[in-house]
C-alpha cells in the first residue's frame, strides 16, 4: 500500500520543463530522490508547495521557478548518474537533495566543485564534511542516533535489539545509537528496506525479550517490523529514526511507536502551523518532517538566488556564508550551517504516534 | 625603452636582469614543476595506494564475511558471527572509503554503491538466515543462504570488475602522469631555450651596439691622428659611445678653431713682417737719400752764400740802369701825344670826303632805276605791236577767206567781194603800222642800253673812292690808338723803373739775410748727415728681426696647412 503513488508527475514533463531553462528565463533547481518511497514522495511534496508558493508569489524576479525532479531510487549509482546529469545541464542552478544518505554520499562527489546541492533528510554521519558543495538541512545521524539513545535511556530502555536498514542511513543512525545507548545492545542485525525477513527477526525478539527495538530504517520495512510485531505480540516498543516518520500513514499499525522527528505539524510556532495549512490544504494531510524538510532546502536556496543570482559559485558561497549569525528562517527552525555542510542547531523532537499523529513524548524534551 | 636600453651599461644590467630573472623563473619553474610533479604523484600514488588498500579491504573483508557467515550457518559458533558482522562493517568502511577517495569516476562510483548495494542484500538476507538457524529452522536457514548465491556471484563479478577499473585507471593515471611530466619538461626546456635565445640576442646586440661604434669612433680617432679635423662623428651611438663621439667631435671643432686662428694669425705676422720689412728698407733708403740731400743742402749752402754775395753786386749796377731808364720812358711819352693829335685831325678831313662821296653814289643810284623803268617800257610797246601785228594777219586772211566766198557766191558775192578788198587792205596798212613801231623801239631800246652800263660804271667808281677813304680812316685811328698805348706804357715805364728801384734795394737786403741763413743750414745739415747714419743702422738691425720673423710665420703656416680643417 502507497497512497503517494498517484500523485508522482510523469518524468518526462519536468524534464521537458527543464531542458527550457536558461541563463535568463525561468530559474531552474534539480531535485532527486526515491520519490516512490514515502518518505521520497513527502519530500517532494514539500518541495512542490514551496516552488507553487514561490511562483504563486510572482516567481524569482519576475521569472519563474522550475525544479527538475529526478527519481535516484536511493540508490547510489543511479544518484551518481543524474548528479551529473544536473552538473551538465548548465540551466541548473542548484540541486534540493539528494533524499537518502547513500545516494547523497555517491551524488556529493559529483557536485563538488560543480554545483551546490543542499540535502533533505539524508542524514548520514558520513555525509559531515563530504565537500564543500554539499550542504543539508536535517541534522547528522551521529548527533540524531545520540538523542535517541537518550531518549531511550530516559525511558528506562535497558535491553535493546537494534536494526537497521542496510544502508548508509541505516548503518550510520544505528551505529551511532548502539555506541550512545548505555544499556545492552542484544543484537545487530541488518534488514532490507523491503521488511523482507520481518518475520524472523520478531519471532527471535519474541524468544530474547528485548525492552526496546530500535529501528534505523524506513517506513516499509518499519511497517512489515510492526505488522510482524502485532502479529507475533511482540511486547517491546518500537523506536525509531526521522526514517520512521512516514510510518504514520498506518496509524493502526503505527499507533504507540516512538520517532525521533525532524518536525511535528503539531509545532506551534507559527510559521510552521502555516506551513502545515498551506500543506493540509493543498496534499489533504499532515506534512511530515520529510516534507517541511525539502520546503526548507527549497526556500533557503531560492533565498540565495534571491540574494546573488543564478551563478553556481556565487550561489554555493551564498549558501556557505549563511552562519548562525547570517541564518533564515524556515518551518523546522532557522536554517543555517555549520563549515561541514551540516546545520547549526538542528535536533529532533521526539514523538509517539497517537492517533495517526506523531505526538511529543512524555520525556522529549 | 630607447631611455633604457640607451647605454651598454643599462643594456647589459637590463639584458643580464632579464636572463637572471627568466633563469630565475626558470629555476623556479623547474623547481615548481618537480616539486608539483612530485606532489601530484605523492598524493596520486597515495591516492592509489589507499584506493588500493581499500579495494583490498573489501574484496578481503567480503570474502572473510561470506566465509563467516557459511560458518555459522554450519556450526552455529558465535565468533563466526562477530566475524560476519565485523568483516561486514570493515567491507561497508572500506566501500565507504571508496567512496569518498578522489580518484573515482562517476562509473566507479555508481560501481561502488552497487557493491555495498548488494553487499547490504546479502547481508540482510544472510542475517536472517542466522536468525532463522537461531530459531531452530536450519533447512530455512539454508534454502535463504542458497538463494542468495547468484547475488553472491554478482557481487564478486562486480568486485573483480573494481579491480580491473582501478587497474585500468592506474594505466590511465600513469600516463597521464608521464605527459604531465613531459608537459613540465617541455614548459622547463622552453623557458631555459627562452633564456639561451634571449641571452644570446642580448650578447649579440651588446656586440653590435660596442663594436659598430668602436669602430667608427676607431675610424674619428684616426682620422684625428691624420689631421683630419673635419671629421664628425654622428651616428646614433649608445649612450658612452655617444659621450665619447660628441668629446671627440668637441676636440676636433676646437682643434680645427685653433688650426684656423693659427692660419689667421701666421698670414698676419708674415704680413706684418713683410711691411716691416719693407719698411724698414724704406727708411733706410729714405734715410741715404737724406744723407745725401744734406751733403748736397751742405755744398748748396756754401755756393749759395757766394751766390748771393754776387747778386747783392749786381743789384747795384740794376738801380742805375732803372733810372736811365725812366728818363727815356718820359720823352717817349711826349712823342706819343703829337702823333696822336696829327691823326685826329686826318681823320675829320676825311670823313668829309665820305659824306660827299655817299651824295653821289644816291644821284647815281636814281638815275640807274629811272632807265631801268624806261627799258621796261619799251618791251611793253613791243609786245603791244606784237597783238596788233598779229591781228592784222588774222584779219588778211579772214579777209582771202570772205573773197573765196563771194566768187562762189557769184553775183550775189559781188558786193561782199568789194568789203572783203578793203578790209584786206586795211589789215595791210595796220600790218605796216606796226613794223614802224618796233623798228622804232628796237632804237629806244637800244639807247637806254649804252645809258644803263654808263651809269654802273659811274657807281661802281664811286664805291671804290668810298672804299678808299674808309681804309685811310681806320689807318689814322689805328695810328691814334698806337700812340696812345705807347705814351701809357711809357709813363707805366717809369713807375716801374721806381719800383725796380726799391726792390732791389730790398733784394739786397734779403740777399744779406739769406746768406746768413744758408750758412746756418749748412750746420745743421751736416749734423742731419750723422743721425741719418745712425738711423739706418738700427732699420739693418729690424729689417734682420722682421725676416725671422717671416721665416717663422711661415713655417707655422706649413704646419697648419698639413691639417685638414672645417
Amino acid at each position: 500500500m502507497n497512497p503517494f503513488r498517484s500523485s508522482v508527475l510523469p518524468l518526462t514533463l519536468t524534464l521537458l520543463v527543464g531542458a527550457c531553462g536558461s541563463e535568463r528565463g525561468p530559474v531552474t533547481l534539480g531535485m532527486a530522490g526515491p520519490f516512490e518511497e514515502g518518505f521520497g514522495a513527502a519530500n517532494r511534496r514539500g518541495a512542490e508547495l514551496a516552488l507553487a508558493e514561490i511562483n504563486a508569489a510572482g516567481g524569482l524576479n519576475g521569472e519563474p521557478l522550475t525544479i527538475v525532479f529526478r527519481d535516484d531510487g536511493g540508490d547510489g549509482s543511479r544518484a551518481a548518474a543524474i548528479a551529473q546529469e544536473f552538473v551538465d545541464d548548465a540551466a541548473i542552478s542548484a540541486v534540493i537533495g539528494h533524499v537518502t544518505s547513500g545516494a547523497m554520499i555517491a551524488a556529493a562527489k559529483v557536485y563538488d566543485g560543480h554545483i551546490a546541492a543542499v540535502a533533505t533528510t539524508a542524514s548520514s554521519a558520513a555525509l559531515t564534511g563530504i565537500s564543500p558543495w554539499v550542504f543539508r538541512v536535517i541534522s547528522s545521524d551521529s548527533a540524531n542516533g545520540v538523542d535517541l539513545a537518550r531518549f531511550a535511556e530516559r525511558l528506562g530502555k535497558r535491553r535493546a535489539a537494534v536494526l537497521y536498514e542496510n544502508d548508509t542511513y541505516g548503518r550510520g543512525l544505528a551505529d551511532s545509537f548502539r555506541r550512545q545507548f548505555g544499556g545492552e545492545v542484544i543484537t545487530f542485525d541488518p534488514i532490507d528496506a523491503d521488511g523482507t525477513d520481518a518475520d524472523v527477526h520478531i519471532a527471535w525478539f519474541v524468544q530474547r525479550r528485548p525492552d526496546l527495538v530500535f529501528v534505523a530504517g524506513t517506513e516499509r520495512s518499519g511497517l512489515a517490523l510492526l505488522r510482524e510485531a502485532r502479529r507475533q505480540q511482540l511486547g517491546a516498543d518500537f523506536l525509531g529514526g526521522d526514517g520512521w516518520t512516514g510510518v504514520v500513514a498506518d496509524p493502526v499499525l503505527a499507533e504507540g511507536a516512538l520517532v525521533g522527528a525532524p518536525f511535528t505539524s503539531l509545532d506551534s510556532r507559527p510559521e510552521a502551523q502555516r506551513f502545515v495549512e498551506a500543506f493540509r490544504a493543498r496534499f489533504s494531510e499532515d506534512p511530515d518532517g520529510n516534507a517541511a524538510l525539502a520546503y526548507d532546502a527549497v526556500q533557503i536556496v531560492v533565498a540565495g538566488i534571491r540574494a546573488v543570482g543564478t551563478d553556481r559559485t556565487a550561489l554555493r558561497d551564498w549558501l556557505a556564508g549563511r552562519t548562525a549569525e547570517q541564518a533564515i528562517p524556515g518551518v523546522t527552525g532557522a536554517l543555517a550551517f555549520h563549515a561541514s555542510g551540516d546545520p547549526v542547531g538542528k535536533s529532533f523532537v521526539m514523538t509517539r504516534i497517537r492517533n495517526g499523529t506523531l505526538a511529543p513524548a512524555e520525556g522529549a524534551r | 625603452m630607447n631611455q633604457l636600453l640607451g647605454t651598454i651599461r643599462s643594456r647589459l644590467i637590463v639584458g643580464f636582469s632579464l636572463i637572471g630573472a627568466l633563469l630565475i623563473v626558470a629555476g623556479g619553474v623547474g623547481r615548481a614543476a618537480i616539486t608539483g610533479l612530485s606532489g601530484e604523484m605523492g598524493t596520486t600514488l597515495e591516492s592509489v595506494r589507499r584506493e588500493t588498500a581499500l579495494t583490498a579491504a573489501l574484496t578481503t573483508n567480503v570474502a572473510q564475511e561470506l566465509g563467516a557467515a557459511v560458518r555459522y550457518l554450519d556450526r552455529g559458533e558465535a565468533a563466526d558471527l562477530v566475524v560476519f558482522r565485523s568483516a561486514g562493517w570493515a567491507a561497508h568502511e572500506a566501500q565507504r572509503g571508496l567512496n569518498a577517495s578522489p580518484g573515482l569516476s562517476a562509473v566507479e562510483i555508481g560501481l561502488v554503491a552497487k557493491i555495498d548495494e548488494r553487499l547490504s542484500a546479502i547481508e540482510s538476507a544472510l542475517a536472517a538466515a542466522h536468525r532463522m538457524r537461531d530459531l531452530g529452522r536450519a533447512a530455512a536457514a539454508q534454502a535463504r543462504a542458497a538463494a542468495i548465491r547468484g547475488a553472491e556471484a554478482a557481487l564478486t563479478a562486480d568486485i573483480a570488475r573494481l579491480g580491473q577499473m582501478r587497474a585500468r585507471h592506474l594505466d590511465q593515471l600513469t600516463d597521464e602522469m608521464q605527459q604531465l611530466a613531459a608537459r613540465r619538461q617541455d614548459l622547463l626546456l622552453g623557458v631555459i631555450f627562452g633564456a639561451i635565445i634571449l641571452a644570446l640576442l642580448i650578447v649579440i646586440s651588446t656586440v653590435r651596439s660596442i663594436a659598430g661604434p668602436l669602430s667608427l669612433l676607431v675610424r674619428h680617432a684616426r682620422a684625428l691622428s691624420h689631421g683630419q679635423l673635419d671629421v664628425r662623428t654622428h651616428a646614433e651611438l649608445p649612450g658612452e659611445f655617444r659621450e665619447l663621439a660628441d668629446a671627440m667631435n668637441h676636440s676636433a671643432a676646437n682643434l680645427s678653431r685653433i688650426a684656423a686662428v693659427a692660419t689667421t694669425t701666421s698670414e698676419d705676422v708674415a704680413t706684418s713682417a713683410h711691411q716691416l720689412t719693407s719698411a724698414a728698407e724704406q727708411v733706410s733708403m729714405a734715410a741715404t737719400q737724406t744723407a745725401t740731400a744734406m751733403s748736397d743742402v751742405t755744398q748748396g749752402a756754401e755756393v749759395q752764400v757766394s751766390s748771393l754775395r754776387d747778386a747783392d753786386t749786381a743789384l747795384q749796377g740794376v738801380r742805375l740802369r732803372a733810372h736811365e731808364v725812366r728818363a727815356g720812358a718820359e720823352e717817349v711819352v711826349d712823342l706819343a701825344g703829337e702823333i696822336e693829335r696829327q691823326a685826329r685831325e686826318k681823320r675829320a678831313e676825311i670823313a668829309r670826303a665820305r659824306a660827299l662821296l655817299a651824295e653821289i653814289r644816291q644821284s647815281v643810284d636814281r638815275a640807274a632805276t629811272e632807265v631801268r623803268e624806261l627799258n621796261a617800257t619799251a618791251e611793253n610797246i613791243n609786245k603791244f605791236v606784237g597783238i596788233v601785228s598779229r591781228i592784222a594777219e588774222q584779219t588778211n586772211l579772214l579777209s582771202l577767206n570772205a573773197a573765196i566766198e563771194a566768187a562762189r557766191a557769184g553775183a550775189a558775192g559781188r558786193g561782199f567781194a568789194v568789203v572783203a578788198d578793203e578790209v584786206r587792205k586795211l589789215a595791210d596798212q595796220a600790218q605796216e603800222a606796226a613794223d614802224d613801231v618796233v623798228q622804232l623801239t628796237a632804237i629806244v631800246t637800244r639807247r637806254v642800253g649804252t645809258t644803263t652800263s654808263a651809269m654802273e660804271t659811274g657807281a661802281t667808281r664811286v664805291a671804290e673812292i668810298e672804299n678808299v677813304s674808309q681804309g685811310i680812316d681806320g689807318a689814322l685811328e689805328a695810328i691814334g690808338a698806337s700812340a696812345e698805348q705807347t705814351r701809357a706804357a711809357a709813363v707805366g715805364l717809369g713807375e716801374t723803373a721806381d719800383k725796380n728801384v726799391a726792390a732791389v734795394q730790398d733784394a739786397a737786403a734779403g740777399i744779406s739775410s739769406a746768406a746768413r741763413a744758408a750758412e746756418g743750414h749748412a750746420a745743421a745739415a751736416q749734423q742731419v748727415s750723422a743721425s741719418t747714419e745712425e738711423q739706418s743702422a738700427a732699420c739693418e738691425e729690424m729689417s734682420g728681426a722682421a725676416t725671422a720673423l717671416l721665416r717663422g710665420s711661415v713655417r707655422l703656416k706649413e704646419i697648419v696647412a698639413s691639417l685638414r680643417t672645417e
